[in-house]
C-alpha cells in the first residue's frame, strides 16, 4: 500500500556488473568533455534513453518534411486545373486564340516551364505519395514505439535498459539506413505510386528507374527496425520487470506496447516479403502482381492489407496508451476498468489480423467482401470500449487543465469521430459509395492524425519534464493545441463532405463544384502548420530558458516519476521495488507531492501519507 | 406534436441534402431498383451524432464540474463496474449488426443484375473510359469537363444498365456518384454493377438541342492510376428509352474512314495525343503525316519515308499494337498494347484521320 520503495538495498545496485563511468548519477543527457566526445558518446550508446531522444528528433523531423509535403498537396488543390482560351493581338495586329492551363500551382512553384497537365500532375502525385510515405513508414509507426516507448517503457517497468540494448541501437541504424534510401528516392525525383504501392501501377511506373525500388526498399528495411524493437519490447516485458510488478500492475502503456510490439513481429515480415517481390517483379520480370507478365494485381493488395492493417493497430494502439497514462494522471484518478483496458488492447490486436480485407470491398469477391464486412464491425467494440472507460475516468476525478490534459480531450473528440465514421465505411452498401473518397480521407485522418499524432504530441507535453529536465510554458503550449484543434476540423470535417458529395482521393484537380470546400481545407491546413510550428517553438523555448522540472511535475503513480528529471544513466539508483499500482490515485500519495497539496481520499491512506513523509524527512528506512 | 415530427423530418432532410448536395441535382441518389443506402447512411449519421453528443457532453460536463481545485479532497468513487461495462459492450453489438445486414442487403442488390439488364461493356485505360453498347456501337459524344474532354455514355431511363468492366493496363475505379456505387476496374478479371437510373420525371433535367430531355451524372476513377488520373471522367447521360435506341443506332451507322478515326481517337487516344499540337503524355498528331520523326534509340524516320503511304500506315499499326517497340524522342514507354482493343478497318481509319490533320 505504501510508495514504491528504492531506498531498499536493492540486487542489482548500480555497483554491479558495470564498470564504475563517473556519470553514472548524473543526468543522461550530460555531455562528455569535448563535443567529438559527445558526438561519438551519442552515436554508440546502449542507453535506451539516448536512443529513445535520437528517434524522437529523426521522427520530429520527418514530421516536418511530410507536413511540408502535405501543404504542398493542399496548396495544389487551391484551385482546380482548367485549359483557358485567352483572345490577344499578334505583332500584325490580327486579334489570336492561344490556350493556356490555369491552376497549376506545383510545376509554377517548382519552375517547371510550360507544364502540360500531365506533368504538373505528376508532381501533385509525387507530393502525395511523399506525404503518405513519410507519414506512415517514418512519422507514425515509430513515434510511440520506437520515440517514446524506447525511453519510457524500460523505467515504467522498473529496468535499467531494454533486455537487449546493442540490438536497439542497431534498430536506429537501420531506422536511419531505412531513411536514407527514402531520402535517395526522393532526390531522384521522387515516386508516383502512392504510399500502398498498388500493382501494376507500381511495377510499370517510371519503368526505365530505380527510385520505385528504392522507395520500397526502404519501407523494407525501415519494416526490420519495427521488427527489432517489437522483439526487445517483448522480451524486456516478459524478463525485466521489477520484482513486485506482476502482469496487471504495468501501466497500460506498458501493456499497449507490448501488444503493438507482438503485432509488429508477426505481421512486418509479411510486408517484408510482398516488397521483396514487387521488386523482383519490377527488376526480373517474374509475373506475380502484374497480369501483363501473368499476375494477380489483387494477391498484392490481399498481401498488403495482411500487413497494413495490423498496422493500422500499430500506429493507434500506441496512441491510445499514452491517453492511458495522461487522463488517469491529470485526473488524479485512477483508470476507470483497467482490466477491460488492457484485454481491449489484445483483443484489438488478435481481431486486426482478420480485418484486412474490407480495404478491398470494391476489389474483392462478394463472399470475401461480407466475411471482412462483419469482421470489422467486431473490432469497432473493443475500440468502443475504451472510449468509454475514458470518459468514465473522469467521473469524481480532480481535473488539472494541463496541456497534456487538453490534447486527451481534444484525442477523445477527433478520435471519437474518426471511430464513428469507421461504421459507414464497413457497412458494405454505403461503403460501395465512400470507398476511395475524400470521406475515407477524411476518415483515416482522424484516426492516424486526430488519434495518434495528436495522442503523440500530447505525450511529449506529459513527458517533456521528465525526458529533457525542463519545464514549458504551459498557457502558450494550450494555445497552440486549441489552434491545432480548429485546423484540424477546418481541414478534415468539410473533406467528409467532399466524399460524401463525390469527390474521390488523389485527384491532382477537380469539378468547380468543389472548389469552395476544397479551399476551405486548405485554410485549415495552414492553421494545423501555424499550430505544430507554435508547439515546437513552445519546446525549443523550453530547453533554452525553460525552468528546471520537479521530479514528479504532474502527480504521476508510474515509475518514471519516482526518479529525477531528467533520469540519470541507470534510471534508478537501486533497484525498486513495487508496492502499489500505477493508477492508486485513492490511496497513494505521488512521489515529491505534500500531502498539503494532494489530499489523498481514503483518509486512512491519507494519514499513512502524512507519516510517509515524516519517514522520508527524517531519512527513516524501509520499513514500507 | 405533428408539427414537431414536421420540423425533425426537415431537420433530417436538410442534413442529407447538405451532404450529398450536387449542383443542379440537390441530395438525392439517381439509383433506384434496390434499398437507398442513403437510408442505412442516414441512420448511422443519426446514431452516431446521438452517441457523439452524449460522450462529449458527459465529458466537458465532469471536465469542469470535477475540475481541479487545490486542497479540496476528491471523493473517492469506483474505478470499476462489471453491469455497466458489459452493458456497453454488448449493446453495441446489435447496432452493429443491423449495419452489417442493411448493409449486405444493399450491396448484394447492387451485384445482382436483374436478366433484362442492358449490358455495357466498359473499358478503362490510362486515361480515358470507353464502352461498347449491345450492338456494337461506341459513343462519338465527347463534352469538356476540367480541362479535358471525356465521352458521354447514353443510358436509358428506368431501365437497368448492367456495366461489364475490364481495364487494359493498371487498376482503375468506376464510380457515379450520383447512383451511390463504384466498383474496381481490373486488368484481368471482369468485374460488374448494375444501375437503373431515376426516371427524368423524378428530378431536374435539361434539354438537347431537338428538345430531347435529360440528365447527366459524372463518373469518376476512383482507384489511382496515375499521371491523368484526376481527368479520367466520364458522363451518363440519362434519355428516354426511345431516344436512347434511336441514337446508339445512329452511331452504328457506316461513316467514312476519317469519321471512324476520328471517333477511335475521341474515345481512347486523346486522353494523350492532340490533334491540334499541343504537347501532351504522347506525341501530337497534328503534321505527323509527311514529317521527319527522331526516336529514343537513336533512330529515325525521314520525312520522305513517313510521307510514304504504306510506310506511314505500317509504322501507325505498329505503334498501336506494338507501342513500346518505337518511342519518340522526348516522350516515355507510357502506352499499353492496344492488341484486342481495336479492329483492323479501325486502325485503317485512324491512319485516315492522322493524315487529315495537316
Amino acid at each position: 500500500m505504501a510508495t514504491i520503495d528504492d531506498r531498499n538495498a536493492g540486487t542489482l545496485g548500480d555497483a554491479a556488473g558495470h564498470g564504475g563511468h563517473h556519470d553514472e548519477h548524473g543526468s543522461y543527457l550530460q555531455p562528455k568533455e569535448t563535443l567529438l566526445a559527445t558526438i561519438w558518446d551519442w552515436a554508440t550508446t546502449v542507453d535506451h534513453k539516448k536512443i529513445g531522444v535520437m528517434y524522437l528528433s529523426a521522427v520530429l523531423m520527418m514530421f516536418f518534411f511530410g507536413g511540408v509535403a502535405a501543404l504542398a498537396v493542399r496548396t495544389e488543390l487551391l484551385y482546380p486545373v482548367r485549359t483557358v482560351e485567352v483572345q490577344g493581338v499578334d505583332a500584325q495586329g490580327q486579334p489570336t486564340t492561344t490556350t493556356t492551363v490555369t491552376g497549376q500551382w506545383l510545376a509554377s512553384f517548382l519552375g517547371v516551364k510550360d507544364a502540360n497537365i500531365a506533368q504538373n500532375n505528376q508532381l501533385y502525385n509525387r507530393a502525395f505519395t511523399l506525404h503518405g510515405a513519410i507519414m506512415v513508414f517514418m512519422v507514425i509507426i515509430p513515434s510511440v514505439p520506437a520515440a517514446l516507448g524506447n525511453f519510457f517503457l524500460p523505467i515504467m517497468i522498473g529496468a535499467k535498459d531494454v533486455a537487449f540494448p546493442r540490438l536497439n541501437l542497431l534498430s536506429w541504424y537501420i531506422y536511419v539506413t531505412g531513411s536514407i534510401f527514402g531520402i535517395m528516392s526522393i532526390l531522384l525525383g521522387g515516386v508516383d505510386t502512392g504510399w500502398t504501392f498498388y500493382t501494376p501501377y507500381s511495377t510499370t511506373t517510371d519503368a526505365d528507374q530505380l527510385k520505385v525500388v528504392f522507395m520500397v526498399l526502404a519501407a523494407f528495411i525501415l519494416g526490420f527496425s519495427s521488427i527489432l524493437t517489437g522483439l526487445n519490447f517483448v522480451v524486456t516485458v516478459h524478463k525485466l520487470r521489477a520484482p513486485g510488478m506482476g502482469w496487471f500492475d504495468m501501466p497500460l502503456f506498458v501493456w499497449a506496447l507490448y501488444a503493438t510490439s507482438i503485432l509488429q513481429v508477426l505481421a512486418t515480415p509479411v510486408i517484408g516479403i510482398t516488397l521483396l517481390l514487387l521488386t523482383f517483379e519490377r527488376i526480373f520480370r517474374v509475373g506475380i502482381f502484374d497480369p501483363g507478365l501473368g499476375g494477380d494485381p489483387v494477391l498484392f493488395q490481399h498481401f498488403f492489407w495482411f500487413y497494413s492493417h495490423p498496422v493500422v493497430y500499430v500506429m493507434i494502439l500506441p496512441g491510445m496508451a499514452i491517453i492511458n497514462e495522461i487522463i488517469p494522471v491529470h485526473a488524479h484518478k485512477k483508470i476507470f476498468g483497467y482490466r477491460s483496458m488492457a484485454f481491449a488492447s489484445l483483443g484489438i490486436a488478435a481481431v486486426s489480423f482478420l480485418v484486412w480485407g474490407h480495404h478491398m470491398f470494391t476489389a474483392e469477391g462478394e463472399l470475401a467482401a461480407t466475411v471482412f464486412s462483419a469482421l470489422t464491425f467486431l473490432v469497432a467494440v473493443p475500440t468502443a470500449v475504451k472510449m468509454f472507460n475514458w470518459v468514465g475516468t473522469l467521473y469524481k476525478g480532480s481535473i488539472s487543465m494541463t496541456p497534456p490534459m487538453v490534447y486527451a480531450l481534444m484525442f477523445l473528440f477527433l478520435f471519437a469521430i474518426g471511430g464513428l465514421t469507421g461504421l459507414p465505411l464497413a457497412t458494405l452498401s454505403t461503403d460501395m459509395h465512400l470507398h476511395d473518397s475524400y470521406f475515407v480521407v477524411a476518415h483515416f485522418h482522424y484516426v492516424m492524425m486526430g488519434g495518434t499524432i495528436i495522442a503523440f504530441v500530447g505525450g511529449l507535453h506529459h513527458w517533456w519534464p521528465k525526458l529533457f529536465g525542463k519545464m514549458y510554458n504551459q498557457r502558450a503550449a494550450i494555445v497552440f493545441a486549441l489552434i491545432q484543434f480548429v485546423g484540424f476540423n477546418v481541414t478534415f470535417f468539410t473533406q467528409f463532405i467532399l466524399g460524401t458529395r463525390g469527390m474521390p482521393r488523389r485527384y491532382a484537380s477537380y469539378i468547380d463544384e468543389f472548389q469552395m470546400l476544397h479551399q476551405i481545407s486548405t485554410v485549415g491546413s495552414y492553421m494545423l502548420a501555424v499550430g505544430f510550428t507554435g508547439s515546437l517553438a513552445v519546446f525549443v523555448h523550453s530547453l533554452l530558458a525553460g525552468k528546471k522540472a520537479p521530479q514528479n511535475p504532474w502527480g504521476g503513480l508510474t515509475l518514471e516519476w519516482h526518479i529525477e528529471s531528467p533520469p540519470t544513466t541507470h534510471n534508478f539508483h537501486k533497484e525498486p521495488i513495487v508496492h502499489h499500482g500505477p493508477y492508486d490515485f485513492d490511496t497513494v500519495l505521488p512521489p515529491g507531492w505534500d500531502p498539503k497539496d494532494y489530499p489523498v481520499p481514503n483518509a486512512e491512506a491519507q494519514a499513512k501519507a502524512y507519516e510517509q513523509v515524516e519517514h522520508i524527512h527524517i531519512g527513516h528506512q524501509g520499513q514500507h | 406534436m405533428s408539427n414537431h415530427v414536421l420540423q425533425s423530418a426537415t431537420l433530417a432532410d436538410s442534413a442529407h441534402e447538405f451532404m450529398f448536395k450536387r449542383e443542379g441535382l440537390g441530395g438525392k441518389s439517381y439509383f433506384t431498383g434496390v434499398t437507398d443506402s442513403d437510408d442505412i447512411y442516414m441512420w448511422i449519421f443519426w446514431l452516431s451524432t446521438v452517441i457523439f453528443i452524449m460522450l462529449m457532453g458527459v465529458m466537458l460536463y465532469w471536465t469542469f464540474k470535477y475540475r481541479r481545485v487545490p486542497g479540496t479532497i476528491a471523493a473517492a468513487s469506483s474505478s470499476h463496474n462489471m453491469l455497466l461495462e458489459l452493458a456497453w459492450s454488448i449493446i453495441p453489438m446489435g447496432f452493429f449488426a443491423y449495419m452489417f445486414f442493411e448493409g449486405f442487403h444493399g450491396y448484394i442488390g447492387r451485384l445482382a443484375a436483374p436478366p433484362d439488364s442492358i449490358e455495357l461493356r466498359l473499358t478503362g485505360r490510362k486515361w480515358n473510359w470507353s464502352a461498347v453498347y449491345p450492338n456494337g456501337a461506341e459513343t462519338p459524344e465527347q463534352i469538356v469537363v476540367g480541362a479535358v474532354k471525356v465521352p458521354v455514355f447514353y443510358v436509358p431511363e428506368d431501365r437497368p444498365v448492367k456495366l461489364l468492366m475490364i481495364s487494359q493496363d493498371v487498376l482503375h475505379a468506376f464510380w457515379i456518384p450520383d447512383f451511390r456505387t463504384k466498383m474496381d476496374v481490373q486488368p484481368n478479371r471482369y468485374t460488374s454493377y448494375w444501375f437503373k437510373a431515376a426516371r427524368l420525371d423524378d428530378g431536374p433535367t435539361k434539354s438537347l438541342p431537338d428538345g430531347t430531355r435529360y440528365r447527366d451524372h459524372f463518373a469518376f476513377c476512383a482507384e489511382y492510376c496515375g499521371d491523368m488520373h484526376s481527368e479520367m471522367a466520364a458522363i451518363i447521360r440519362v434519355v428516354p428509352d426511345a431516344y436512347y435506341g434511336q441514337v446508339i443506332s445512329t452511331w452504328n451507322d457506316a461513316v467514312e474512314p476519317v469519321e471512324l478515326g476520328r471517333r477511335k481517337w475521341a474515345s481512347m487516344c486523346s486522353s494523350c495525343h492532340s490533334s491540334d499540337g499541343t504537347k501532351n503524355t504522347g506525341p501530337t498528331w497534328k503534321g505527323l503525316f509527311g514529317h521527319a520523326v527522331d526516336f529514343t534509340d537513336g533512330t529515325s524516320y525521314t520525312a520522305e519515308q513517313m510521307g510514304n503511304d504504306e510506310f506511314f500506315a505500317n509504322y501507325i499499326r505498329e505503334s498501336i499494337l506494338e507501342p513500346q517497340k518505337k518511342i519518340v524522342a522526348g516522350f516515355g514507354p507510357n502506352m499499353n498494347s492496344f492488341r484486342g482493343q481495336i479492329t483492323e478497318p479501325q486502325i485503317a481509319g485512324i491512319t485516315a484521320y492522322i493524315k487529315s490533320l495537316k
